[in-house]
C-alpha cells in the first residue's frame, strides 16, 4: 500500500530518501507498559521498559524493580482475586523488565483486570475486560495459481530463496455473532515464528467490516510444503481495538498525503504511560500443509 | 458595538444627503475594452475638476452624480489608452466607453497623467490584482500558465508545498479560501493533485485576491476571498486561441451570435500526462492519469438596462492504477447572472448560484473492491444591488441565500465478491442566509472609507437523525454508550442555528499625492469545515457544517498599511502589517479517525489561534522591465484543549520568512524574458522523536509535539523565454513559443519526511535496526515548453 501512495502523490516524480534528522529533544525516558493476559492458562506476562531517542543504539532497555500484580473483579466490581508478578530479572544482574505471574492462571471472560505498576516515584494502573471470541469455523489450503506463476517464472527464487514454493495460502472462515459489538486481532504463524512483516503489519478488524460472517478471508502469509501454520484469532476490548489500529497507523505513516499527522496510540495505562494492557479470549487452530 | 455602528453608518448617510442641494444630473455608463466588447473591471472614471471619481463595478457599470456644469472626464484602465472626454452635464448623461490597447509599452513612451495611482488612492488594501497577461510571460510548472501559482507568489500568501493548488492566506488554513469562479464557490481548485489549477487561462477576465479590509458583500471564509471572473466572450468578432503543451492542451473560442447583442465563449482543457506512461520504467499498464475541464458563457445584452450572463464550469481529474484503484474528483459550477438598471443610478445584480463537488476512490479487487463517494452540492439565491448616491457615497447592499447539502460518504460494493455492503452516511444539510450593507464614503479629499455590516444566519436542518453525545470529545468508547440520544428531524426543520454581525471597516487618507496610510478592520464567519488532517494538503476533500457540536469559526483582523507610488506611479510600493484572531478555529484530535466515521464530531477540536505579519510588497507595471517582490514575515500559533496536551503549537500552516521575486523583461517585440524566485522557511511537521518496543516487535516512533519539527527551507528559481514570431497582418494569426525551466538550480526540496522502519534496499525491514527518517521531494529541474496562438 505504502509504495503505491508514493507512486501515485506526486504520480511518477516523487524520490524517497533516508536523511538525518536533526531533533532536539529526544524522549528516551517515557515508561512503556505490555500487558497481556488471555483465557489460557498460562504464566502471563508484563513488560516494563523504556523508549529510546530517534538515534540511540536500537536496545531494550529494560525497567527493573517494579511492584507489579493484576487483580480480577467480577462485572459487579467485586475483587476476586490479586496475581502477583515477578521481575525475572530479581536476584541476577541481567535485569530484565520482564514479569510474570508467580504463578499460572486463567482470564476469564466478563471479568476486568486491573494491572497496577509501582515504581520508584510514579505508579501507573490499567484496565480491560475479557471478550469472548468467536472461534474460527475452518481453514481451507488453498494454491495462489498467480503467486505460483510468479514465484516459478522468477529466477531470482531458487531452492534456496526463502519463498521458495510459498504459493499455499488459508482461507478463514469463521461466524460472526451480529447481537453483540466485537473486535478481532488475527495471529499468522509459520513453523512456530509470527508473520508480521517484520513488526510493521497488524491484522486486525470490527465486525462492521465483517458482516455477520467471514467466507473464505485470505490468510497475508503464504506457506510451503511441509510448513505449520498456526492461526489466533483473538477478541479485543474497543479500546484494544483502537490501541492497535492507532499503533497500526503510527508505524505505518506516509509521510501524510492519506496519514494524518502522526500521534502516540491511545492507550488504557493511566499517568502518561505508554503501551497497552490488553486482555483477550484466543481460538487457535494449526496444521501442515500436505499435498491432498 | 453593532448598534453603536449601525447609528454611525446612517448619520454619515444623512449627512452626505443632506448637503446635496444644488441641480444634479447622473452621469453612467459602461467601460468596455475596444478590442472585443469585455466589460472593464476596476476601469477609473476621474471628474478632473472636483478629483473625484469611481471605479466600474464587476460588470463594468459606473454611475456618479454631478452638480450641473461642464467636466473633463479622463476614463482610464492599465494597459489602455486614457480617454479624454469633455462632459457637458445638463441633463442625464449616459455614455460607454471602449478603451483601446496601449500599442507598445516601453520605457519610451510612457504615457502619463492618468489615473494609475490606485495602489495609493483605492481604499482597498489587502488586496491583490492578478495581471493574468503578466502571468502569462512568467514562467510555469509545464509551461502551464496557472494564477492559483501566481496567488501563492503574493505577499501574505504562502503555497501549501511544491505542486500543490492550495494556499495559506495570513495564518489561515486552506480550506479558509472562498475561491469563486463567477460567483460560483469551488471546493477544490485542483488538477492533478495540484499541480494545476482549474482555472484556465485564457478564460480568466479578472481575478482578485482579498486577504483582508474584505468587503461586506463577501463572506463565508475566515481568510481570503479569491474572485476570479471569466471573460463574457467577444462580442465583435469571432477569435481563436489555444495553446499545446507538454502535459495538457487547450482551445478557447469566443464571438458573437449577434453583434453587440449575444456572445459566446467556449473553452476545454485535457491533459495527456498518460501519454507518457509507457515511456517511465516501473509503471504498470493500465494507468491513467488525466484531467479535463470546460468553461462555457453566454452573454445577451438586451438593452442598456437589462445584460443576462450564464456561465458554467465542469471538470474532471481521474487517476488510475494499473486496475487496481482509482480516484476521481471534479467541480461543477453554474452562474446565471442578470445585471438590471433601475435608473441610472440603483444597478441590480441578480444571481443564481449552482455548484457540486464530489470525488469517489475505487478499489477494483475482487474481495476489497469498494467504490466511495463523497458530494457537496449548494445553491444559492443572490440579490447584490449598487447604489451610486452621491459622488461622495456608493452603497451596495444585498442579500444572498445558500442551501448546502452534504454526502460525507456512500460505500458500495463494485463486484460479487467484495466484502463490502452498501452504507451511507446520513446527508448533513443547511440553510444559509447573509444580509449586508456598504457604504463607499469619500468623507475629504485626503479621507475616503467603506464601512459596512453583514448578518449572517446559519441553520443546521433535517433531514436526519442527529445524535446527541454525553461527551462529544470521547472518541474511544463505543459510540453507542456515547451516544444519549437520537432525534430525528424533518426535511428543513432547524436543528442549530448561529447568527452573527461580521463588521466590516476600511479607510484611507492620503498623505500626499503619493501616498497614503489605510487601515482595515473585519470579522469574518465560516459556517463550513473542511475534515481533513493531513500533513499535505490533498485534492478531494470532505466537508462539514457547524452543527450542534461544532461551532463556526470567526476571525476577527486588524490590518495598517502605508501605500507610496514612485517616479510617476511607475512603482508601487506598500507595507502592511496585520493581526488575525481566530476563535473555535478546528483542529482534530490526535489519532483521529476522518474516514467513514459517521461521529466525526467526537473528532473535531476546536480552540483559538492568532496570526500576525508584517508584508513588503514592491511592484513595477509598466516598462520594459515589469515585476514584483515581496516579502513577509509572520508568526501563526494555536492553543486547541487536548490537541499537544492543550500548549500553544505552531500551525502547519506557520511559516517565518517567505520572499517571492517575479520579473519579465521585454527585450524586444519578439523576445520576452520572466523569472521566478521563490524562499519559504520550512514547514512545521509532527514527526517522531524517539520511539519504543511494542510486543512482539512492532516499533511506534514517539511524538512529543505537534508541528515540532521544522523542515528544510524551500526556495527555487523558474526562468522563462517567450518567443513571439511578427504577426501577420493580412492573417490576423498571432503565435508564440514558451520555453520555460522551473527549478533551474535542480534543489530537491522537501515534500514531506517521515519515519519509518530502518529499510534495505530491497524495502524489507531490518530487524533490531530502528527507525529511519525518510523525505519525499518532488521535481528537480523540469524544462517545457508551450506552443500558443490566437486568431
Amino acid at each position: 500500500m505504502k509504495r503505491f501512495i508514493i507512486l501515485i502523490l506526486p504520480f511518477v516524480f516523487a524520490c524517497t530518501e533516508v536523511i538525518e534528522l536533526d531533533v532536539n529533544q529526544t524522549p528516551d525516558n517515557e515508561v512503556v507498559i505490555q500487558g497481556l493476559v488471555t483465557d489460557s492458562f498460562a504464566n502471563n506476562l508484563v513488560v516494563i521498559s523504556n523508549s529510546l531517542g530517534l538515534y540511540d543504539d536500537p536496545e531494550f532497555r529494560g525497567i527493573a524493580g517494579a511492584e507489579v500484580f493484576v487483580e480480577e473483579f467480577d462485572d459487579q466490581g467485586n475483587l476476586l482475586n490479586k496475581f502477583d508478578y515477578v521481575d525475572l530479572g530479581a536476584g541476577n544482574d541481567t535485569a530484565s523488565g520482564f514479569y510474570l505471574s508467580s504463578s499460572p492462571f486463567v482470564g476469564v471472560v466478563d471479568r476486568v483486570y486491573k494491572l497496577t505498576v509501582n515504581m520508584a516515584n510514579k505508579s501507573y494502573t490499567a484496565q480491560d475486560k475479557l471478550k469472548p471470541v468467536a472461534p474460527m469455523d475452518s481453514l481451507v489450503v488453498t494454491i495462489d495459481e498467480q503467486r505460483k506463476k510468479d514465484l516459478e517464472s522468477n529466477e531470482k527464487i531458487d531452492s534456496t530463496h526463502e519463498d521458495f514454493g510459498r504459493y499455499y495460502q488459508l482461507l478463514l472462515y469463521a461466524t460472526e455473532p451480529p447481537q453483540t459489538i466485537d473486535y478481532y486481532q488475527w495471529n499468522f504463524y509459520r513453523n512456530g515464528e509470527l508473520e508480521n512483516n517484520d513488526g510493521r503489519s497488524l491484522f486486525y478488524s470490527d465486525d462492521k467490516l465483517i458482516q455477520e460472517s467471514i467466507n473464505g478471508f485470505p490468510a497475508p502469509v503464504y506457506y510451503a510444503l511441509g510448513d505449520t501454520f498456526y492461526v489466533e484469532q483473538l477478541s479485543l476490548t474497543r479500546e484494544g481495538y483502537i490501541f492497535i489500529g492507532d499503533l497500526d497507523r503510527a508505524m505505518n505513516n506516509d509521510g501524510g498525503m492519506f496519514s494524518p499527522p502522526p500521534a502516540n496510540p491511545r492507550t488504557n495505562i493511566s499517568n502518561g504511560g505508554f503501551g497497552f494492557f490488553q486482555l483477550s479470549s484466543v481460538d487457535a487452530q494449526w496444521g501442515i500443509i500436505k499435498e491432498d | 458595538m453593532p448598534k453603536i455602528f449601525l447609528g454611525s453608518l446612517l448619520m454619515l448617510l444623512f449627512l452626505s444627503q443632506s448637503i446635496c442641494a444644488q441641480e444634479k444630473h447622473v452621469f453612467s455608463g459602461y467601460v468596455r475594452d475596444g478590442a472585443n466588447g469585455e466589460e472593464l473591471i476596476g476601469a477609473t472614471i476621474v471628474i478632473t475638476e472636483i478629483n473625484s471619481g469611481v471605479v466600474t463595478n464587476p460588470y463594468g457599470f459606473f454611475s456618479i452624480t454631478l452638480p450641473e456644469g461642464k467636466y473633463l472626464v479622463k476614463v482610464s484602465y492599465i494597459g489602455f489608452n486614457t480617454i479624454n472626454f469633455p462632459l457637458d452635464l445638463s441633463q442625464d448623461v449616459t455614455k460607454n466607453f471602449e478603451l483601446g490597447s496601449e500599442s507598445i509599452v516601453t520605457d519610451e513612451v510612457v504615457i502619463t497623467s492618468e489615473k494609475l495611482d490606485q495602489n495609493v488612492s483605492d481604499i482597498g488594501m489587502s488586496k491583490v490584482k492578478m495581471d493574468i497577461e503578466q502571468v502569462k510571460k512568467l514562467p510555469a510548472l509545464f509551461g502551464e500558465v496557472d494564477i492559483i501559482k501566481n496567488v501563492q507568489m503574493m505577499p501574505g500568501v504562502i503555497s501549501a508545498g511544491e505542486g500543490t493548488a492550495a494556499y495559506f492566506v495570513r495564518g489561515g488554513g486552506a480550506d479558509q479560501n472562498l475561491i469563486l469562479i463567477d460567483e460560483a464557490p469551488v471546493y477544490d481548485p485542483s488538477h492533478l493533485f495540484g499541480l494545476f489549477s482549474v482555472f484556465n487561462p485564457d478564460v480568466v477576465k479578472s481575478s482578485e485576491l482579498y486577504k483582508g479590509g474584505i468587503p461586506s458583500k463577501y463572506g463565508g471564509r475566515l481568510s481570503s476571498i479569491l474572485d476570479v471572473r471569466s471573460k463574457d466572450g467577444n462580442i465583435k468578432k469571432t477569435s481563436v486561441r489555444g495553446g499545446i503543451g507538454l502535459l495538457a492542451s487547450r482551445l478557447m473560442v469566443e464571438g458573437p451570435i449577434k453583434e453587440d447583442k449575444v456572445s459566446f465563449l467556449l473553452a476545454g482543457r485535457r491533459s495527456y500526462v498518460d501519454l507518457f506512461f509507457p515511456l517511465i520504467p516501473d509503471i504498470d499498464d493500465g494507468n491513467s492519469v488525466y484531467y479535463y475541464d470546460f468553461n462555457g458563457k453566454l452573454n445577451f445584452k438586451i438593452n442598456n438596462n437589462n445584460r443576462v450572463f450564464i456561465s458554467t464550469y465542469l471538470g474532471r481529474d481521474v487517476f488510475k492504477f494499473s486496475d487496481e484503484f482509482q480516484f476521481d474528483w471534479g467541480n461543477r459550477t453554474v452562474s446565471v447572472r442578470w445585471n438590471h438598471l433601475f435608473n441610472k443610478k440603483l444597478f441590480l445584480n441578480t444571481t443564481v448560484v449552482g455548484s457540486i463537488f464530489d470525488y469517489g476512490l475505487e478499489s477494483f479487487d475482487d474481495i476489497g473492491g469498494f467504490r466511495w463517494d463523497s458530494k457537496i452540492q449548494e445553491a444559492s439565491l443572490k440579490f447584490d444591488f449598487t447604489h451610486f448616491l452621491s459622488p461622495s457615497i456608493g452603497l451596495e447592499y444585498g442579500y444572498q441565500g445558500t442551501y448546502r447539502n452534504i454526502l460525507p460518504a456512500k460505500l458500495a460494493p463494485n463486484s460479487n465478491n467484495s466484502i463490502f455492503q452498501s452504507i451511507e452516511q446520513q446527508k448533513q444539510r443547511a440553510l444559509d442566509h447573509a444580509f449586508y450593507v456598504s457604504a463607499d464614503h469619500k468623507a475629504t479629499n485626503r479621507l475616503k472609507m467603506q464601512y459596512g455590516l453583514r448578518l449572517s444566519v446559519f441553520q443546521s436542518v433535517g433531514e436526519i437523525d442527529d445524535f446527541v453525545y454525553q461527551d462529544p470529545s470521547d472518541n474511544v468508547s463505543e459510540p453507542a454508550l456515547n451516544i444519549t440520544d437520537t432525534i430525528s428531524y424533518s426535511m428543513f426543520q432547524p436543528i442549530k442555528t448561529y447568527v452573527n454581525l461580521e463588521p466590516r471597516l476600511s479607510a484611507r487618507y492620503m498623505l500626499t499625492e503619493t501616498q497614503s496610510v489605510k487601515f482595515s478592520y473585519n470579522r469574518m464567519v465560516q459556517n463550513v469545515h473542511q475534515v481533513s488532517n493531513g500533513t499535505v494538503p490533498l485534492p478531494f476533500n470532505t466537508w462539514t457544517i457547524s452543527s450542534t457540536y461544532l461551532r463556526p469559526q470567526i476571525a476577527d483582523q486588524v490590518a495598517l498599511g502605508y501605500f507610496r507610488n514612485f517616479n510617476n506611479n511607475t512603482y508601487e510600493f506598500s507595507v502592511e502589517g496585520y493581526y488575525k484572531d481566530i476563535r473555535d478555529v478546528t483542529d482534530f484530535a490526535d489519532n483521529a479517525q476522518l474516514f467513514f466515521n459517521e461521529h466525526i464530531a467526537n473528532e473535531f477540536r476546536q480552540g483559538t489561534a492568532y496570526s500576525m505579519g508584517l508584508e513588503f510588497y514592491l511592484l513595477k507595471k509598466r516598462g520594459r522591465f515589469t515585476g514584483s517582490a515581496s516579502y513577509t514575515l509572520s508568526k501563526t500559533e494555536q492553543t486547541i484543549p487536548e490537541v499537544n496536551g492543550g500548549r500553544p503549537y505552531r500551525a502547519n500552516y506557520d511559516r517565518r520568512h517567505n520572499l517571492n521575486l517575479q520579473a519579465v523583461f521585454t527585450y524586444n517585440d519578439r523576445w520576452t524574458f520572466g523569472s521566478n524566485f521563490t524562499y519559504t522557511t520550512g514547514r512545521p511537521l509532527t514527526l517522531g522523536t524517539g520511539y519504543y518496543g511494542v510486543l512482539p516487535n512492532h516499533i511506534p516512533p514517539l511524538v512529543t509535539e505537534r508541528n515540532g519539527y521544522l523542515m528544510k527551507p524551500y526556495h527555487r528559481m523558474d526562468v522563462s523565454a517567450t518567443y513571439t514570431p511578427k504577426s501577420n497582418e493580412r492573417h490576423r494569426w498571432n503565435h508564440s513559443l514558451v520555453f520555460s525551466i522551473y527549478n533551474i538550480y535542480n534543489r530537491f526540496n522537501q515534500f514531506s519526511v517521515f519515519i519509518r522502519p530502518v529499510e534495505d534496499k530491497d524495502g524489507n525491514v531490518v530487524p533490531g535496526a530502528g527507525l529511519e527518517a525518510v523525505q519525499i521531494t518532488l521535481f528537480g529541474i523540469l524544462p517545457s515548453f508551450t506552443y500558443n496562438f490566437e486568431f
